[in-house]
């Protein structure tokens, strides 16, 4: 199958120049898209103080209103999601 | 702890809460995904007992290693549920004791203990023991106000639960009056007595999804409804049966 589509590829740069050419000139702009996403960081670095984070309202909440530094001392699993 | 931010507004995240009879912590308006670099949900952050990210990624992803590895010393919930605080400085010394009963819920007690020492006038750490003072009253007013508040949202069956335990800890102490108003309140107003025997058929209606499924409890949701029109139990009843 890996074989196959190596050859597929192949085949297409051999046979059509064209194709290859636009592929050379879009590689800079790919470059540039992977860069721009790697400097986006997804998710807080790990194994830093985890970042403190302020709230609306709190459902089913009794006592302290809850924040990293209001728990310290315990586990906390934040899950962050929507009603969509 | 499991704390579920949502960016959204209070209105839809109270009425996504009632309609699924969340019982975990949800909080809306929250900056949360902003803070934490989140690009994408469900996303979720487990934190360790020293305050650090051990762990980002899709929830589905999150391994049971991972969690008990997290929790690995982590102070363990004290015996008085909603009343135990969770102190952020440490207490050592005499005022030990007095920490410990307010970790554990026993507020009265706590109280008790660092009022005495503070009564001795040549007792050392007077400072520490003023800042335990401080913050033990504090949470009360907290509690306190909280109660008003769930009064306030009809949510009376916890409001007089948090009063009950606010007077029964309490016993004896200044603080307790307020805790013994809105017990009393909540008691003469025949309309809050509504809302409470509402908001316990509710609990049992709840109850019976786990038993027999959410089909055949409809009939207790709808009983709900027709008992107690117009109350808050009510509401979720109806929000429920939409649902349906």
């Amino acid at each position: 199958m890996i074989l196959a589509a190596v050859r597929g590829v192949t085949t297409i740069t051999k046979t059509q120049p064209v194709m290859r050419r636009l592929l050379f000139a879009a590689a800079p702009v790919l470059a540039v898209a992977a860069f721009a996403s790697n400097n986006l960081p997804e998710g807080p670095e790990i194994g830093a103080p985890a970042p403190e984070f302020t709230s609306g309202t709190w459902f089913n909440n009794i006592g302290q209103t809850p924040s990293v530094a209001s728990l310290k001392g315990k586990a906390i699993l934040i899950e962050f999601w929507a009603t969509w | 702890m499991v704390l579920a931010l949502s960016n959204e507004t209070e209105d839809k995240v109270s009425s996504y809460v009632d309609k699924h009879g969340l019982s975990i912590r949800v909080a809306s308006g929250s900056n949360g995904g902003g803070q934490y670099g989140v690009r994408g949900i469900p996303a979720s952050a487990l934190i360790d007992t020293k305050g650090e990210v051990v762990w980002f990624g899709h929830p589905s992803s999150l391994s049971s290693k991972k969690v008990k590895a997290a929790l690995k010393g982590a102070k363990k919930p004290g015996k008085g549920g909603f009343l135990s605080m969770n102190l952020t400085t440490e207490f050592g010394g005499k005022l030990k004791k007095a920490a410990g009963d307010a970790e554990q819920g026993a507020l009265g007690k706590a109280l008790k203990g660092v009022r005495t020492l503070l009564a001795d006038e040549a007792f050392p750490e007077r400072e520490q023991a003023e800042a335990l003072e401080a913050e033990i009253t504090e949470f009360i007013s907290l509690l306190q106000t909280q109660a008003a508040g769930f009064l306030e949202s009809r949510e009376v069956l916890t409001a007089q639960s948090i009063y009950a335990s606010l007077a029964d800890s309490l016993k004896g102490h200044p603080e307790c009056a307020a805790a013994d108003a809105g017990l009393e309140k909540i008691e003469s107003d025949d309309k809050l007595q509504d809302e409470v025997k509402a908001a316990e058929l509710l609990a049992k209606a709840n109850e019976e999804i786990a038993r027999r499924g959410k089909k055949k409890a409809a009939k207790k949701f709808e009983s709900v409804v027709k008992k107690y029109p117009g109350t808050r139990a009510a509401e979720r009843a109806e929000k429920f049966l939409d649902s349906l």
